[in-house]
């Protein structure tokens, strides 16, 4: 026995009332002194004996009727459970369970499990799920099937959130894939989520899902939220010399609906902390606090900026590296000396280079007939300026040089003899000489064209303001990458790799004598750009996200890597890198050097801001697609159609009727 | 003629504390319902002469006896009239009981005190015995000035006694009647009503005429009760729980039984019998006593 509306079985309390009156009412009766009792005696035993009795079976009258009123209006029907529930139509589902990383804030966690494990129950038997994992990509995928006890196995062993971002498109896409192929018609996903704003990134906007696939949404967020975070740390990847102090920048927010007024921020390098701070956040949501560090000695240190909040501990601690590196030896080859400053060729790289203490760089600085290939063996980078013909011997040691992973900066300028250049320099240079002079007396050229992308340009993408009065005309070699072009077209500045080093050439001077370079602001960058280019550092940043993958230049079999909780990681065969999991510091042993990495999670995760669900809802369901009826709708219909041709609750109505009549006959001959 | 307009509520009777005044009240609006009255005529009965002294009404000389004899003589009245009448007062606690604001005895108090003035009025003479279990109050028979008054004084100072013996009081009547005489009984007759009756036959085959009020509550003739209540005796104190609604066809039963009983066996000798409900009018007793009246003299 089933019921249509089971909220008025509620009303048989009701069915108490008649009770309690009775009870209520059974005081002791009243005293009537009356003349005479002779006409009383002979009947009253026996009445009375009756009486009772009527008045009790008034009571189960009375309750019997209030019963059966409340069980009509409860619409009672016989379920035929076994047939009935087999004529639901079977469902695919696809439950998505967000597990990025502010799935960490407060039990968002356990109440994104709770709602996965609710969706799972309400699945009938025949019906098959599938559960997926995800916070940037999805993470994992389990089913689909109809072993329900699987999935729920899944959702139990989610202990804690992963350290990535959101994004919802890819594992509702996926989702969408897995119902392409499900067995039944009705095809639903489910999206359990904070539904945090930021996961609505990279989102393509004519994707939809496919036709009848429904969407349905579970929110586990909170509507108010508070939340403290070091989005960031702006510190130098890395410092040329020892005894170096820089300073630091930590950038520290409050976020989520409620703003905190302050918040403390603690400093360390190396675990020894350096200064801890109470910043005020009742004006700004946002402060930058900055912070002076002296790094004595070369090598790797590693920092950790952290601030106390108890609602989200996981974006608490902001980690980071700064690396602290030997001065890069360069060898400036001046092809054109001479004792006049302002004649000299290597007088303005010079001073661009290495002016004060500071600079990362130890230029040694030899006259082009000086120029011993020894020499090379020192220095990491050769610069040639205005070096006309050299040697065999030096030829073949440039060769030699760039071959074993050196690099050299090509400046050509009046001393140079193009026939000569093309036949000693062109298999390492990135461009052959074709000539120069060409422009008119008055006419001048300017830089047009710059590759934004190439390490060296960019952060030079702005007007160069430069004048070329005379340039050489260069053929390009076929390996070579042209990163700066001249308005008339004719390349500028080239690169090439050649074996493990490479070359640059630059098409004019980098002095006075053709241009006006050295006079420009941009001149100091530019060189420092591309000793620094060329000094082929190993690339590394401050710090990274999680998810980003390490490159890795050395091959991955030297590598001995350790990630944030000491368990060693295997890379394998063929792999030139490897992928950043978790927060924290990952450790890389090459020979006897240790390299550093610093993860975080993304500062994205931090800011609670979400996005209604409905919002999604419309983005990602087909317009063709039919609503389907939930769970609660579908058995609801299913109980009326059951209901409506029983239509028990006449038959209650009838009895109740006839019980009324009952009481009504019983009632007058009932006295109280 | 409407009886709603001429006769008087019982409960607005009751009100008024001057018992003379209710039960000329009583009487007059009976009597003014009628227009005329078939019973006038009755006149002072003359009995003896005497001498005349100074002082006496000259109204009652016989002047035609003066002109025979040229004596003064005066004409003598028997202070009696045409009947003697002797009203019986059930004082009972029985008669106490009252389900409204008027009890049996305050009916058959005022009763009492109509039927008196009504018989004084009359001309008749009028006594008054009141009983309980024992003879309380007699006054015998009289036609005089002041023996209304002396009746009504009685009626007022009327008390309920604990018990009622209907007999000994109607055994000592009987015997103390000489002439014939007009005997009103006004009780319940709820106990010993057989013997009662059988008193008033024998009142009756020795010449008397007799008129039984039987005095009844509204509460024991309709039994108007509804929850289930313990019943006291107001007598006995003897008390019964019940239920009113389940016994109430069988007590009317019985209380119709018990005063059809009653009614037969006093009409099967010639007592007048007349069942008053306290909630009704007087109008009904003076009436029968009026039937009653006529038919005997």
């Amino acid at each position: 026995m089933s019921f249509l509306t089971p909220i008025f079985l509620f009303g048989l309390f009701a069915a108490v009332i008649p009770i309690a009156i009775h009870l209520i009412r059974r005081d002791k009766p009243p005293k009537i002194v009356f003349s005479t009792l002779r006409f009383f005696r002979q009947t009253t035993r026996k009445q009375f004996l009756l009486q009772k009795i009527q008045q009790w079976l008034l009571l189960l009258l009375r309750a019997a009727v209030v019963s059966l009123l409340v069980l009509a209006f409860a619409r009672p029907f016989f379920s035929q459970s076994v047939s009935a529930w087999a004529d639901l139509a079977p469902r695919s589902v696809v439950v998505l369970v967000d597990v990025s990383l502010s799935m960490g804030y407060r039990d968002y966690l356990d109440r994104a499990k709770t709602a996965a494990r609710s969706i799972i129950n309400d699945l009938n038997p025949g019906d098959e799920a599938a559960v997926i994992l995800f916070s940037e990509t999805a993470r994992a995928v389990y089913g689909p099937t109809s072993e329900f006890a699987t999935l729920h196995g899944v959702i139990d062993g989610i202990e804690s959130p992963e350290f990535e971002k959101t994004r919802y498109f890819p594992a509702i896409r996926l989702a969408n894939e897995l119902l392409e192929d499900s067995r039944f018609d009705i095809k639903l996903v489910h999206l359990v989520s904070d539904f945090q704003n930021s996961g609505m990134k990279d989102f393509d906007s004519n994707w939809r899902l496919e036709p009848g696939v429904d969407f349905f949404t579970e929110n586990v967020g909170y509507e108010e939220t508070k939340n403290l975070a070091i989005t960031g740390v702006k510190s130098p990847a890395n410092l040329r010399g020892s005894e170096r102090e820089d300073e630091l920048f930590v950038r520290v927010r409050t976020l989520g609906s409620l703003r905190l007024d302050q918040a403390e921020i603690a400093v360390s390098i190396n675990d020894q902390e350096q200064t801890r701070k109470v910043v005020n956040l009742q004006e700004r949501s946002e402060t930058v606090v900055g912070v002076s560090v002296k790094f004595a000695e070369e090598g790797s240190h590693v920092g950790k900026a952290s601030v106390v909040d108890s609602d989200f501990e996981l974006d608490n601690d902001f980690y980071f590296t700064v690396d602290v590196l030997p001065r890069i030896p360069v060898l400036v080859v001046n092809g054109d000396a001479s004792k006049n400053w302002y004649e000299d060729e290597a007088h303005w790289f010079t001073l661009a280079a290495s002016s004060n203490q500071q600079s990362p760089f130890v230029l040694t600085t030899v006259d082009h007939n000086a120029f011993d290939a020894r020499d090379l063996d020192t220095h990491r980078i050769a610069v040639l300026l205005n070096v006309g013909d050299l040697s065999s011997s030096q030829a073949q040691a440039l060769h030699a040089f760039v071959e074993a992973g050196g690099s050299v900066l090509f400046a050509p300028g009046d001393q140079v003899r193009a026939g000569n250049f093309n036949r000693q320099l062109g298999n390492v240079s990135p461009a052959t000489l074709i000539d120069h002079g060409n422009l008119a007396a008055n006419d001048y050229l300017l830089i047009a064209q710059v590759e934004n992308r190439h390490p060296i340009m960019r952060e030079l993408n702005v007007d160069w303001g430069v004048r070329f009065n005379d340039y050489w005309a260069l053929k390009p070699a076929e390996s070579a990458e042209v990163l700066m072009k001249f308005d008339n077209g004719a390349p500028a500045l080239l690169e090439r790799e050649v074996g493990k080093g490479r070359t640059l050439i630059f098409a004019s001077t980098l002095d006075l004598e053709w241009n006006n370079l050295p006079l420009q602001g941009m001149y100091l960058p530019l060189i420092h750009e591309t000793l620094k280019h060329l000094a082929n550092t190993p690339e590394k940043n401050s710090s990274y996200l999680v998810g980003e993958k390490v490159r890795l230049q050395n091959g991955a079999a030297t590598t001995n890597l350790l990630d944030p909780s000491g368990e060693a990681l295997t890379l394998q065969e063929g792999e030139d890198g490897f992928t950043l999991r978790r927060p924290g510091v990952y450790r890389r042993v090459v020979g006897d050097q240790t390299l550093y990495y610093a993860v975080n999670g993304a500062a994205e995760e931090s800011d609670f801001a979400s996005v209604s669900p409905a919002v999604l809802v419309d983005q990602v369901l087909n317009p063709a697609t039919t609503p389907t009826k939930s769970a609660a709708v579908r058995t609801q219909l299913l109980k009326m159609e059951l209901e409506q041709p029983q239509r028990l609750w006449w038959w209650l109505l009838l009895l109740v009727v006839l019980l009324l009549l009952t009481e009504s006959f019983v009632a007058n001959r009932t006295h109280r | 003629m409407s009886s709603s307009v001429n006769f008087i509520d019982p409960n607005v009777l009751a009100s008024v504390d001057n018992l003379e005044l209710r039960a000329r009240l009583a009487v007059e609006g009976f009597l003014s319902g009628l227009h005329r009255s078939p019973h006038r005529g009755f006149s002072v009965e003359f009995t003896d002469y005497r001498h005349y002294y100074q002082g006496d009404d000259t109204r009652h000389i016989d002047w035609k006896l003066y002109g025979r004899s040229d004596k003064l003589y005066i004409k003598q009245f028997e202070d009696e009239t045409n009947s003697r009448c002797t009203i019986l007062l059930d004082t009972s606690a029985s008669m106490s009981y009252a389900s409204g604001e008027v009890s049996k005895l305050e009916y058959g108090r005022t009763l009492a005190a109509a039927m008196a003035y009504f018989i004084m009025r009359q001309r008749d003479a009028v006594g008054l015995i009141t009983f309980s279990d024992k003879v309380n109050h007699v006054l015998p028979a009289q036609y005089r000035q002041g023996h209304l008054m002396q009746i009504l004084r009685t009626l007022v100072h009327l008390e309920a006694g604990e018990a009622t013996d209907t007999v000994r009081p109607l055994r000592d009547l009987a015997a103390n009647l000489r002439s014939r005489s007009f005997v009103v009984l006004i009780t319940d007759l709820l106990e010993g009503e057989e013997q009662s009756i059988r008193l008033l036959q024998q009142m009756r085959s020795m010449g008397h005429e007799v008129i039984v009020f039987h005095v009844m509550d509204d509460a024991e003739l309709n039994f108007p009760f509804q929850e289930v209540s313990e019943f006291v005796d107001l007598e006995s104190d003897a008390s019964l729980l019940t239920s009113p609604g389940a016994i109430r066809q069988e007590y009317l039963d019985a209380v119709g039984e018990f005063t059809e009983s009653c009614r037969k066996q006093c009409q099967s000798h010639g007592v007048d019998y007349c069942l008053l409900n306290t909630s009704e009018p007087l109008d009904k007793a003076l009436a029968a006593y009026l039937t009653r009246r006529g038919r005997s003299f």
